[in-house]
This record gives structure tokens, sequence and C-alpha cells, in this order.
């Protein structure tokens, strides 16, 4: 236990010099200031500034990139309160209450609030990072292949299921994101696989245009295609976080924080997720239900620690299992590992200290959202009355300078526009970009585990079920497919409830 | 045309394009000149996938419509508007880059050329289309200029 304070003090001090505060103010702003955009997510965010920061050192990048996150997540709820559109796909909870608080002439003190609960929440988040990155990267020490495949899998059934309202095209985006990772050379022969003879498909999709091309191209593509009007930007009162409204919802906080860490570390479920619950758990415990969706504190609070929280807790499983928790920290892992960060099992034998620099930046990042929560309120909500029509051209500007930057090769811009253009049309549809991101992501450590571990146990399938943890994962990954059929379900949901029934008269 | 036709369409495409993967994982090199363990074949992993998908794609075409099915796709668009989104985006990603035209000037001539185009409409009826013009153009060389400086001469990156 001393030795992680003392190795987090060390990381503490490392940042607390004037270059790593001016990256971490600076990426921290401009986090927020993508944030307040509709339309901008922080997956785009974090692609567009790995490929920025690419010629950085390692923890320079990392931490600007962590601060862009906090910061992106964080801003968001501006446009939520002021506009009633969600900034990120995370703050769509927050419209509820915070833009009825905007609309009743509280749009400062919701502001204040959205600030109150990320920075709680940020800090609890930061507080399980601590914990339990080290702790669940001594479990996974145990792990072998036919974990790490259930795992990958697992995570992209997950985030299938969850993410969008139809889990069968969650779960065909995922295999279609597991599909396009085996595209290139394979990980253990170096086989070219669906490559015919162009040296560019031999190398496989590269991870970054394509997730600009998802979540970027295909956002200005969106948001192109719709008529923009000027938003209207509510007037703003006193803007100051008030300690009381920590003291008086602290079961709220504490609530949403560990619902916000516990689906931040779920493979593949983001923010977004994270808000909802929160929120939902909020008006369940509430005594006052009724106010939730009419201005609640309580529901404002709720939505933004939840979403706070799950960012440090998406982190989690990135740095011990190298298997992300939501679609931006699967871009985060992808810039770890272009700088030569191994994440995984191994991270915290080989590199201990670099998961305590993760936390001191997530540390730093929070300090700025409180910062600038404080300081720079008026001047940010100019920003909200950009109109669209002259950011988006830039912003796929940006996209192709982002694709083209990490190898210098066309054929990564001609990516992301063809993976941009298939998203553009298959949103409009019902699919979601973050099961294929998560198949992406994984696509390879699946491909290996498999096929390692039945070269282990010479083609029997059995230690993949029998195992512990396998067992475990097979057993949810199974529960999930059969959850999706409506009459499975019926009939579950009636089993678990007349057990139940019976152990209450029991 | 109504969501459930739009599944069912999208069923067949998927249940095709996972059956030709398969067809195509098949026909893969399985390595055996070389003499590797048969459970390592490259084609056994992105096999099994498209079985998968295929699968599901069957599952989608044969299904009964579901609640989430019956929202209309993306009501806001308007047509013209994602025609010129398309033309504008691929004409600049495809047909400008890499054709040795300097990058700020393809980028600005892009970003003009979007503002311009996609604030018609609304400028016209207001009558403001030269000041538009003017502020197309102003904000085109700033972006231009900026991404330049701030990519290849602060951040040492390549344009492209």
């Amino acid at each position: 236990m001393f030795e992680g304070l003392s190795a987090l003090g060390v990381s503490m001090l490392t940042f607390a010099e004037p270059r790593a505060l001016v990256y971490t103010f600076g990426a921290t702003l401009l986090g927020i200031l993508i944030g307040c955009m509709p339309g901008l997510s922080a997956t785009l965010a974090i692609s567009l500034l790995t490929t920025l920061t690419i010629k950085l050192p390692a923890n320079d990048a990392i931490l600007i990139l962590i601060c862009a996150y906090v910061g992106t997540i964080y801003g968001g709820s501006r446009a939520a309160i002021l506009l009633n559109i969600p900034g990120t796909a995370a703050n769509a909870a927050a419209c509820l209450d915070g833009y009825q608080l905007a609309r009743q002439g509280l749009a400062g003190r919701a502001m204040g609030i959205a600030t109150t609960g990320s920075v709680a929440g940020s800090l609890f988040g930061i507080l399980c990072l601590a914990i339990l990155t080290p702790a669940l990267g001594e479990v996974a020490l145990t792990f072998q292949s036919y974990e790490f495949f259930w795992l990958a899998l697992f995570g992209v059934m997950m985030s299938g299921s969850i993410t969008g309202s139809d889990p069968l095209k969650g779960w065909i985006m995922g295999m279609v994101g597991l599909f396009v990772a085996q595209i290139g050379q394979d990980g253990i022969h170096a086989h070219e696989r669906f490559a015919y003879g162009s040296a560019d498909l031999a190398g496989g999709l590269s991870l970054i245009p394509t997730l600009v091309g998802a979540f970027g191209f295909a956002e200005v593509l969106t948001v192109m295609s719709e008529r923009a009007s000027r938003p209207k930007v509510h007037a703003v009162d006193s803007v100051l976080p008030r300690f009381r409204d920590v003291i008086v919802y602290w079961k709220t906080i504490l609530r949403s924080g560990v619902i916000g860490v516990y689906i931040g570390i779920l493979p593949g479920v983001g923010e977004d997720m994270a808000a909802w619950s929160s929120y939902a758990a909020a008006k369940r415990a509430s005594k006052t239900p009724e106010e939730f969706g009419k201005g609640s504190v309580d529901g404002l609070i709720a939505a933004e620690t939840g979403d706070n929280a799950s960012i440090p807790g998406g982190i989690i499983p990135a740095l011990a299992l190298a298997i992300p928790g939501s679609a931006p920290a699967a871009v985060l892992l992808a810039a770890m590992i272009i700088h030569g960060v191994k994440p995984g099992p191994m991270l915290m034998i080989e590199n201990p200290q670099f998961v305590y620099d993760v936390v001191a930046m997530n540390v730093y990042a929070t300090i700025g959202i409180l910062f600038f929560g404080l300081f720079l309120v008026r001047p940010l909500l100019k920003v909200l009355t950009i109109p669209r029509s002259i950011i988006m051209p830039i912003i796929f500007v940006l996209c192709t300078v982002g694709s083209f930057s990490i190898a210098q090769r066309l054929f990564d811009v001609w990516t992301m526009l063809g993976v941009g253009l298939c998203m553009f049309f298959l949103r409009r549809h019902g699919y979601q970009a973050a099961p294929f991101v998560l198949g992406l992501v994984l696509g390879d450590l699946m491909d290996k585990s498999l096929r390692r571990g039945l070269v282990i146990s010479d083609g029997d399938l059995s230690p993949f079920f029998t195992r512990p943890v396998c067992a475990v994962l097979a057993v949810i990954v199974a529960l999930t497919l059969a959850m999706s059929f409506p009459s499975v379900n019926a009939r579950l949901r009636a089993a678990a409830s007349s057990l139940l029934g019976r152990r209450r008269a029991a | 045309m109504t969501a459930a036709r739009v599944d069912r369409r999208f069923g067949i495409l998927w249940t095709a394009i996972g059956l030709a993967i398969v067809v195509e994982s098949w026909r893969m090199d399985r390595l055996e000149q070389q003499h590797i363990n048969p459970w390592t074949a490259p084609g056994l992993v992105p096999g099994l996938l498209g079985l998968v998908i295929a699968v599901l794609g069957l599952v989608l075409l044969l299904r009964r419509p579901v609640a989430a099915d019956a929202q209309p796709a993306d009501a806001q668009a308007e047509p013209w508007r994602v025609g010129l989104a398309l033309l504008l985006t691929t004409g600049f990603g495809v047909g400008v880059l890499g054709t040795g035209v300097p990058f700020w000037l393809a980028a600005g001539g892009f970003v003009f050329l979007a503002i311009l185009l996609f604030e018609w409409p609304e400028r016209r009826a207001a009558g403001t289309l030269a000041r538009g013009a003017v502020q197309a153009a102003i904000i085109a060389i700033a972006a231009a200029a900026a991404i330049t400086l701030v990519f290849q001469e602060i951040f040492l990156v390549r344009l492209p």
C-alpha cells in the first residue's frame, strides 16, 4: 500500500512542472471546447489528438489525451444545460434536469452542480483506478489464452447488447469489427489475409484512421446533412459550485460513482450508459422522484457524477487487461501501444509506475475541469453559438490530416473515408459504431487467444468452458445471447422472480 | 421504405458478406507445407467470424420486426445536403489530396466551398450572400493557415 502511495507521489510530482501543466490545462480546455460543440465526441477528440501528439514523449502524449478525454465529457454538460443538446452522448441524461434548471433562470447553478458532480465522480473513479488496477492486474496474471478469448468475446457481446436499442445489430457490428481486424498479416504466422496482393491491405486497416472515420467523418456527414439553426443560449447566473451540494447529495454521489466505475469497467460500455444508469438509480432512490425531469438537482448530480466516474473506470481494464472499457478508452489504449507502452497483465510488473502516472494524469485533468468550471464559464459559452456549418468542414480537414499523419500514406485517408461512409449509412439504420470499434481493437487478441488456446489443448475445447473464469464468462455470454430472445427473456425473469418469491416465503 | 424492409435487405447483405468470408477463409492457404499446427491456420478465426455474421444476418432477415425498428431512419437529413456533403468530402479526400495540389490550398478551398454552399439557402433568403462569401473566405484562410502551422511547423507532422 505504502509503495503505491509513494509511486503516486512520484507521479504527482512528475507532472507538477511548467511544461506538463501547460499541456494539462491546454488539453483540458481544448477538450471542454470540443465537448461544448454538439456532434464532436470524446473518441474523435482523442483520435485526432493522438495523431497530433505522435512525436511527443509517451507521458506527455498520454497526459494530453487523458486531459482532453475528461475535458470533453465535462464540456458536453454545457451544451446539455444551455441548449438542451448533449455535447457528447454521455451528457444526454444531463439535458433532462440541466435544461429545466436553465429555463428556470438557474443555468449558472446547473453548471455549478455539473462541475460538482463531475469533479466528485472523477475523484471517486480515480480512487478506484488506483486501487483496482493493480489488483485486477494481479488476478489477470493467472489468465491464459482461454480467458483472454472469452474476455474479448464478452467485451464485444456486452457492447453490442447495451449500446443502441437493438442487440442483434450491435452484435453484427461487433463481429464485423472483429473481422476487419483480421485483414492484413495474422499475428502468429504473419500470413497475409484478405489482402489480394495489395501492399496497403497487407499492412491491415490502421486503427486510428478507422476510428476517425467511424466517429469523426460519419458525424461530420450526419451534421452536414441536417439543417442547422443558430442556437439560443440561456442567461447565466452564478456558476460557483457549492460545497453544500456534496454534503446534501453525498449518497447520490457515492451511488453514482460506484455505478459509473462499474459500467466503465464493463468492456465497451461507455459513459452514456453510466450517466443513464446513475440517473435511473437516483430516481428510484429519491423521495421526490416526480421532480426528476423538471429541474432536479439530484438528477443532474447523478448523471454528471456517473459519466465522469466511468472515465477512470473505463481505463482500469484497458491498463490491467488491455481490454478497453469504452470507445474513447479504446483509442487511448491504441495511443498507449503506439507510444510503446504495453497495457495488459504484465504492465504492473514491467512498468508499474505508468499506472500511477495515469492516476496522476486523471487527478490533474480533474483539477483542470474544476479550474475552467470556476473561472472560464462565460467565454466558453461563446463556443456554443458558433454555427456547425463552420465547424464541421474544419473538423473534416482535421480528420484527413489526422488519418494521414500516422503513417504518411494516402491509403489511411481512403480508409477513413470508406469507414466513415459505411458508418454514416449504417447509423441511419440503427447500427452503432461502439461495438465495431471494440471488435476492431479486440480482434487481434481474440484471434491469437483462440488459436493459441487450441494449440495448447491440442484441439480440445473443454478448457474454454471448464476453467473457472472461462465458465463464468461463457455463462454470461450465453445468457446475454439468450435474453435477447423475448420468449427466453420472459421465462428467465419469471423463473428468477418465482425463485425470489420462494425465498421470501421461506 | 419501412424499417422492417430495410432490415430484411440488410439481413441478406450480412448473410452474403458472412458467407463470402467463410468461402474466402476456406480457400486461404493452410500452410501445410510449413507443417504448422492445423489449429493455427490463418483462416480459422475469420471463417468462424464469417459464419457468425451469416447466422446473425439470417436472424435479422427472418425475425419479426421489433419495436425499435418502427422508428424512421434519420428524418432530419435533407437529401441535397447529404449529396453535397458526400460530393465535397469524397471530392476533397479522393480527388484533390495526393494530386500535387498544396495542402493549404486544397483545405482552404474545401472549407470555403463547404461553408458557402451549406449556408447558401439561409444567406440567399436573408440577402447576405456576398457577406457570407467574404466570411467563408476569411474562415477558410484562417483555418488552412492554422492547421498547416500547428501540424507542420509546431508538431512536425507531415501533411497529405
